[in-house]
């Protein structure tokens, strides 16, 4: 067994017994439960660092497989760790670029504005002007920040995945993640880890996000250099603002926070319903609030995808939450692979129909406790919930949380009614859809006149 | 056969016009409400959503024809353009970080005398 191996077991064994003293030996609620047990593998994640704080940010957006507390846990992960030296990230930049990074660039700094368990980024100054995919040029002296994958780490990242998959074929593990099918998400995990680690991925997505945000001049998204990128190496667009952490000095400065708050949640919902493309990360520290009134996105390191037809059924899941129709939530989620056994269908139903009126009625709504009070009566009820569906529920109850941080008054749901409204409305012109529906209602008019 | 009466046949037709005009006036009402406070929820409340939206847009075009303004419709040309021009300029960015790829296996293949 190597050194990483053993140091591996013996933190998640002793978050593990830490785990039970922290829940009073099982003595606590189950709520209170899981949430001792997620903050001691919060902690030994952070201390495992690489591939464990990607593990752990792969498991913050999924609630549907973990739970709601380990999720939540998660979302605090911090990924910070200890820079590498200039001298091997600016190695990294001249094997990938085959050029010093004093004929690069200008200039580039040698202390790091951030060090995560991937990558560093440094501030730069291009050399020469440079036309990038979408926008204004760059021009030559441009501020631009250079993001380089720290030298070792995607071996590193990959031995980890494999000493996961070690220890999810333990005994051990398998008692502990009872009902999570391990190998298919550590399948999961290195996919990501590895689409991750060829920072192009991201450079292209950044690009299209800007393509997608075109007419909106209050997004922002940073502009690529591509002839200073490779799949280490990725240069782009320097961007300056407040962290939602931040928003005090933001206000004094005389951003419109509710006017942000509020074109935030819509770009969201434009991305889900339009584009079919999401930023599923949307965490306090992957968006600014520009001096300029703009909200500008950063890092695309996860994005869900979605189809035409997952479109147009989550149009009709949001407009049953949003008009509190139990019947429209369950009957478009089977679409989407959420699917209730007859047996349990009133019941889940009835329990969905409360949970509807309890939090998406009466003033402002509370996404985030709906969201994860329906993963959890799915879960409760067996009932298998696919990723991506997981993904958007958690994805929401996020820019929800990120909404409010900007207006804590906002009403996420208020801000969904019109999109999902005229979406589905705009399908009733659809001649698929009259060709499928129009006898249904021909028969429903004479039925009632005839009655 | 029944002889045509066409008063009956007109006031049947504004009666029609005039309870389809009710019920749609009370949908939008409705469907007007602050979401959650004025809504019952459940199947209706989409459609009084959706009459309360088609309301507004009646109103619009109301005002618009009052400006004598014409609405400007989004140009499906002009759209397809920027399609072709984003594909184009993705391709030049690939080109781009290729030509860089290239440049760094040159200057790798220089440095080691390959």
């Amino acid at each position: 067994m190597s050194a990483r191996s053993t140091r591996i077991t013996g933190t998640l064994l002793l978050a593990f017994v830490r785990g039970i003293g922290r829940a009073r030996f099982g003595l606590t609620s189950t709520h209170a439960r899981r949430a001792a047990f997620a903050l001691e593998w919060r902690c030994a994640f952070e201390k495992l660092g690489g591939a464990f704080i990607k593990l752990g940010q792969m498991i913050s957006v999924r609630p549907d497989e973990f739970g709601d507390e380990l999720a939540g846990e998660m979302e605090r992960l911090r990924d910070q760790v200890a820079p590498v030296p200039f001298a091997e990230i600016a190695a990294v930049i001249e094997r990938g670029l085959g050029a010093s990074t004093a004929t690069l660039f200008a200039s580039i700094d040698e202390t790091p504005l951030a060090s995560a368990s991937v990558a560093q980024v440094h501030a730069a100054v291009l050399s020469a002007a440079y036309r990038p995919v979408w926008g204004d040029e760059l021009p030559a002296g441009a501020e631009v920040v250079v993001k380089v994958i720290r030298p070792g780490a995607g071996e590193a990242l990959l031995a980890d995945i494999g000493e996961a998959r070690r220890l999810g074929g333990s005994g051990l593990m398998r008692a502990l993640l009872r009902g999570v099918d391990v190998s298919a998400l550590l399948d999961e995990f290195e996919d990501s880890v590895r689409r991750e680690l060829d920072l192009r991925v991201e450079g292209r997505i950044a690009d299209r996000f800007a393509f997608d945000f075109r007419p909106d001049p209050k997004i922002v998204v940073p502009r690529i250099v591509w002839n200073l990128t490779s799949p280490q190496v990725l240069t782009m667009e320097r961007m300056y603002g407040w962290r939602l952490s931040e928003l005090h000095e933001a206000e004094l400065a005389g951003v419109d926070a509710h006017g942000l708050a509020v074109h935030g949640a819509t770009a969201f919902m434009r991305q889900v319903m339009l584009y079919g493309r999401y930023h599923a990360d949307l965490h306090p520290s992957n968006l600014f609030v520009t001096p300029d009134n703009r909200i500008a996105y950063l890092d695309f390191g996860i994005v869900g995808h979605l189809t035409d037809a997952e479109r147009g059924d989550i149009a009709q899941v949001l407009a049953a939450f949003v008009y509190r129709d139990a019947d429209r939530a369950l009957r478009y989620s089977a679409n989407l692979g959420v699917i209730v056994p007859p047996e349990k269908v009133a019941m889940v139903r009835r329990e969905l129909g409360e949970l509807l009126d309890a939090t998406m009625s009466g003033g402002a709504t509370d996404f985030k406790h709906f969201g994860f009070g329906f993963l959890g009566l799915l879960r409760r009820n067996g009932i298998g919930i696919p990723g991506g569906y997981g993904l958007l529920v958690k994805s929401l109850a996020t820019v929800e949380g990120v909404a409010r941080r900007l207006y804590p008054d906002i009403d996420i749901m208020e801000v969904a009614r019109p999109f999902v409204t005229r979406m589905i409305g705009e399908s009733i012109g659809s001649p698929a859809k009259l060709q499928e529906r129009l006898p249904a209602v021909w028969r429903a008019a004479m039925r009632e006149l005839l009655a | 056969m029944a002889e045509f009466d066409p008063m009956k046949f007109f006031a049947l037709w504004m009666f029609t016009h005039d309870q389809a005009d009710d019920l749609m006036v009370q949908s939008v009402a409705r469907g007007s409400a602050v979401a959650g406070e004025g809504m019952s929820g459940g199947p209706d409340a989409f459609t009084d959503g959706f009459m309360a939206m088609v309301a507004e847009e009646k109103r619009r075009l109301k005002e618009q024809i009052a400006s004598g303004g014409a609405e400007k419709a989004a140009d499906p040309d002009a759209e397809r353009f920027d399609e072709v021009k984003f594909e184009v300029a993705e391709l030049r960015g690939r080109l781009d970080q290729m030509q860089r790829t290239l440049d760094a296996i040159a200057a790798h293949v220089g440095a080691t005398g390959a």
